[in-house]
């Protein structure tokens, strides 16, 4: 593979990694405090800065690689989380995407305008950097990687044992392979973190059970070849203690042995720091804590008592600011949660101010005070999220609320009454110590904050172990999906106001999102991880010629199934109808090749939104639902463009300004949905909006002045809305600027139409519009119903089928009016003779004709026809550019016989000439009527 | 309450006075938001500071982490014997990460 072909896998792979940095970044937007987004942003850049290292793209490695030094920062703790920050980190990603695409299109002659700005983004990377802390050497590391990047683009993993004995004479070499070593060590420590962290959440995941043990593996096998001898023995101490464990156990592995694995892994890493700065010579402080680790993984295995014991010693790693964990919390990790009470002989006293406690003439830190004389404050944390900005702040206004571990003999009364003074000023919670667990959840789930950011202050003050946490909040979830009534039952707690009842359950909601949404992104992630091991890449075209040879086969197969109908021999039907199925089910394998969810499709747009909102100066939420909706790769591509246009339009136009929202008692913020489903055969599409919905008088004045309607024509409020799709209508000036609608929506209407799709919209005056797009599945293959006429052959889509009826009562009377009436309903027909213009039969009235009954969204209409054939796969065939605009007639097929049938495009039959007919029909009461209007 | 304000090339240095409490704690937040727009590095002197109450606290904190956000420098020095008591009531000292050196 040439380097260039290297380059553009990685172009490839780059895009979800940087799809994942915008997710977290925008995630970050709403909830600066989600330690989880910061994790993965900084391994997305960490992983672009690898993989761009190893295939030689200089420019993006130190790039990125300054960007995971500011995320560092953020991670440690040192800096936090702004709206500028996540606005500045998205300017860098889309930098990097920007750089990608240069080393693909141009990769000899770099834009010098790119380096320009590169130059700018990476100064207030510095900037960053520099603030507060001194700035690490990042360059050292950085042009040692380009080193080897530029002189090794084989992958890492290349280094073989033979080359290594080669380098070990040459200095310069020997220094290379050091690098490389490195650089293999980072990746594999990665992996090996995924795996532990999989374990965390399933201790029983053998995947990443095995994982981990491959790492330790490779680790001790290529420290050997650069002798590296204290990680040699360090991770073959691991990775035996971990087989032992495995071996002694043969189930999962407790919570305090993989605790102990954590700090193996940070141990491992902290190895690789000191092999990165200093070579492979370790001083015995660290190799001292590495068999101190080992020992106490060896005891905290078989026995379980000891294996706590162990974990109560305080270990210098679990502490370290590298690590990538939370601190491990101090108290050994309760196993054991029947009881499900927490791990804790303290008070835990949460208290929020209310905004005006100030004025009131309370003063929190006296309350402080006075409790710190009562009893002992064991750990305590001030909260200030609510505070606004500096400029907006009121100084005079309480933002303040505490979190605090109290240890005291006094009872809860005592307790209760020590805030007799500030009661009636703050919202206050206390909980006894050994509270049961699913007290501690309610009260995060109550309390303002991120359920994150106080599940951590819980841990990090050793009220609840991680563990114990996780478990609760799951176990409330479950609860919850199964009795929902109880979210409304519970009582408030103590000293609260019982007005506060009613937000409690609004709050609870929230939270419930909030948790659901977290485990929801966790499924993901495990989902995405193992989808990725089992997906193989294709090369396009070589799907598009498998698809067009099953087309062909699908053809043969008719062939085959016209001639058995002459040859009258039993086996040979019985094998061509097993063939015949054999023939579908690859056809419906082959197409579901091609089949993509939409989701990355609607992720997408989060982006978009996020952008014309701040442009606009409107709050505006996309919710997204339905992502899992499969839709054939093609039509994803296509659907992109037309999607942004209503997404957009449905921002600027659809959703007010805030100041008329809140004239309207709507919520501020507006809200733009995307949704997706299957729906017979086809794909459906929703863009809404909870904005002000059309105003049909501006769209019939206009048109009236357009001359698409008459000044007295009576159209039904449907037909007026779909009006804004025509052309003429939507660059019509007044229009755009009075009704705030329909600018390029004939575009939108044209491309879906070019795919063989339809638009409808509805719109609610007041309360919102929403936009359908109903699009077939795939372009390629389809389940047709073949008819004649006169002696020509038909396909009509089968799911638009939805009846056949015999054409035999009061024919005359039927085809005069162009009505039938079918069990009392009305049904307009279309003689597909007349249509297309055939000569009538001889003796047509005496000729059985049948009717098919078509539907498209909630019309029906029948079709007149002489002869039902049945069900025929249809590989559809393009037309070719005379007939491509043929009204009515979608494609074309080859028949089994050869000859070719035309495929009708059953909503633009409908639509255009039942509907005019219809329309003829009530102008003229009576007298004759024209069916076709060729 | 007083504050004087000393400049030396882009930064700033506000001597602190008397009682940051309530009755002053619109004042010195001005104070502050405006010097946090006008310099670069601030340092707030604060060993003539007599009593700090929650206001005063609040306003501490809104500047220190509106100084964070906008990536500039801003240091207590000289905590007095009550300021460094409420920073280590309420567990702040790590927030504001400065150095503790009482003045006496």
């Amino acid at each position: 593979m040439s380097i260039q072909q290297l380059r553009q896998l990685f172009a490839m792979e780059s895009q979800d990694t940087l799809q994942q940095m915008e997710d977290a970044l925008l995630h970050l937007e709403t909830n600066p405090g989600d330690r989880e987004a910061v994790n993965v942003l900084f391994r997305t850049a960490h992983t672009i800065k690898g993989s761009a290292g190893v295939v030689g793209l200089e420019e993006i490695s130190s790039f990125t690689h300054a960007m995971e030094n500011v995320l560092e920062k953020v991670r440690g703790g040192q800096m936090a989380v702004t709206p500028e920050f996540v606005q500045f980190m998205l300017g860098c990603r889309d930098h990097v995407e920007k750089m990608l695409e240069e080393a693909i299109e141009h990769p000899d002659s770099p834009d010098p305008e790119l380096t320009e700005i590169r130059q700018g983004l990476i100064a207030q990377l510095q900037t960053y950097l520099s603030r507060n802390t001194p700035a690490p050497p990042p360059s050292a590391e950085s042009a040692s990687e380009q080193e080897i990047a530029s002189a090794a683009p084989s992958p890492a993993g290349n280094a073989e044992p033979e080359s290594a004995r080669e380098t070990r004479t040459q200095e310069e070499k020997n220094a290379r392979l050091r690098q490389i070593f490195i650089q293999e060590m980072r990746d594999t420590l990665e992996q090996q973190q995924q795996a532990l962290e999989t374990l965390e959440h399933d201790p029983e995941e053998h995947s990443a059970l095995e994982s981990l043990f491959r790492c330790f593996h490779t680790l001790r096998g290529s420290a050997g070849l650069v002798g590296f001898q204290a990680l040699v023995e360090f991770s073959h101490g691991m990775e035996n203690n971990l087989l032992d464990c495995q071996r002694k156990t043969e189930r999962a592995l407790s919570g305090n042995f993989l605790r102990l694995m954590r700090e193996g892994h940070v141990h491992l890493k902290k190895l690789l720091e000191v092999f990165s700065n200093h070579g492979p010579e370790v001083g015995d402080p660290l190799r001292e804590q590495g068999r101190e680790l080992l020992q106490q993984l060896a005891s905290s295995c078989p026995d379980r008592q000891a294996a706590e014991k162990s974990g109560e010693q305080p270990s210098a790693q679990a502490n370290d600011k590298d690590s990538e964990h939370i601190p491990a919390p101090e108290k050994p990790p309760v196993t054991v949660l029947n009881e499900s009470l927490s791990s804790d002989d303290n008070w835990h006293i949460s208290i929020r101010f209310h905004r005006d406690a100030l004025r009131q003439g309370v003063d929190p830190l006296a309350s402080l005070r006075y409790l710190a004389g009562a009893g002992r404050i064991v750990s305590l944390h001030t909260l200030f999220d609510p505070m606004p900005p500096i400029e907006e702040m009121d100084a005079e206004s309480c933002y303040l609320g505490f979190e605090l571990e109290y240890e005291s003999e006094a009872n809860k009364e005592d307790i209760e009454n020590m805030f007799e003074l500030v009661r009636e000023h703050c919202r206050l919670h206390i909980l006894p110590p050994h509270s049961q667990l699913s007290r501690y959840i309610r009260l995060i789930q109550e309390l303002p904050e991120d359920t994150l950011r106080l599940g951590e202050i819980l841990i990090e003050s050793g009220t609840l172990t991680e563990r114990e946490l996780q478990e609760g909040l799951n176990l409330q979830l479950s609860r919850r999906q199964r009795q929902d009534e109880e979210n409304r039952e519970f009582c408030p707690l103590d000293g609260e106001e019982p007005r506060i009842g009613q937000i409690l359950v609004n709050t609870g909601v929230v939270q419930e999102e909030v948790v659901e949404a977290a485990l929801r992104k966790q499924r993901l992630m495990q989902d995405s991880k193992s989808h990725l091991q089992r997906t193989i890449q294709v090369d396009a075209d070589k799907l598009d010629q498998l698809i067009n040879l099953v087309g062909e086969l699908v053809i043969a197969n008719a062939g085959i199934n016209l001639l058995m109908q002459e040859v009258n021999n039993d086996r040979l039907k019985e094998s061509v109808s097993t063939m015949s199925r054999l023939v579908e089910d690859i056809r419906n394998s082959t197409l579901r090749m091609r089949m993509v969810h939409i989701g990355g499709t609607f992720t997408r747009f989060r982006r978009l939104v996020h952008d014309i909102s701040h442009d606009l100066g409107k709050k505006i939420e996309l919710q997204i639902s339905g992502s899992d909706t499969e839709l054939d790769k093609s039509m994803v591509e296509k659907i992109n463009d037309p999607l942004m246009h209503l997404v957009r339009n449905a921002i600027d136009h659809g959703i007010e300004s805030e100041e008329e929202r809140r004239a309207r008692g709507k919520s501020l913020a507006g809200t733009v949905y995307l949704n997706a489903y299957h729906d017979s055969g086809g794909i459906v599409i929703e863009v809404s909006d909870d904005g002000a919905g059309l105003d049909r008088e501006r769209i019939r004045q206009a048109a009236i002045e357009k001359g698409i309607l008459k000044p007295d024509q009576d159209v039904s409020e449907q037909e007026l809305d779909n009006l804004i799709f025509e052309p003429a209508l939507s660059t019509a000036r007044e229009v755009t600027q009075l009704s705030g609608r329909g600018v390029g929506l004939d575009v939108v209407k044209r491309n879906i139409g070019a795919l063989n799709g339809a638009v409808d919209i509805k719109t609610v005056p007041g309360e919102g519009t929403t936009v359908q797009i109903f699009m077939p599945l795939t372009l390629a293959i389809i389940d047709g119903f073949l008819l004649t006429v006169g002696g020509s052959s038909f396909v009509i889509p089968l799911d638009r089928v939805v009846e056949c009826v015999e054409f035999n009562s009061d024919k005359s009377h039927a085809m005069q009016t162009g009505y039938l009436n079918l069990r009392g309903k009305v049904l307009p027909l279309l003689s597909l003779r007349q249509l297309f213009r055939m000569k009538p039969d001889q003796d047509q009235e005496q000729t059985r004709e049948n009717i098919v009954v078509v539907h498209y969204g909630n019309q029906e209409a029948g079709l007149v026809v002489d002869e039902l054939q049945g069900e025929f796969q249809a590989v559809i065939k393009p037309l070719g550019k005379v007939f491509e605009r043929l009204p009515g007639v979608s494609g074309a097929t080859i028949l089994g016989n050869g000859s070719v049938a035309l495929i009708l495009d059953v909503p633009a039959l409908v639509k255009k000439y039942a509907l005019q007919d219809m329309k003829k029909q009530q102008r003229k009461t009576a007298g004759k009527t024209e069916m076709i209007p060729a | 309450m007083q504050i004087d304000i000393e400049k030396q090339n882009g930064a700033c240095i506000l001597h602190l006075s008397g009682d940051l409490v309530l009755g002053h704690a619109r004042e010195f937040k001005q104070t502050l938001a405006d010097a946090l727009q006008g310099c670069r590095e601030i340092e707030i002197n604060l060993s003539q500071v007599s009593d700090l109450d929650t206001a005063g606290l609040q306003v501490l904190i809104a500047a220190k982490r509106e100084a964070r956000a906008r990536n500039k420098k801003l240091a207590l020095v000289e905590h007095s014997q009550v300021i460094a008591d409420v920073l280590e009531t309420v567990h702040l000292v790590g927030f504001f990460g400065d150095p503790l050196v009482l003045s006496g």
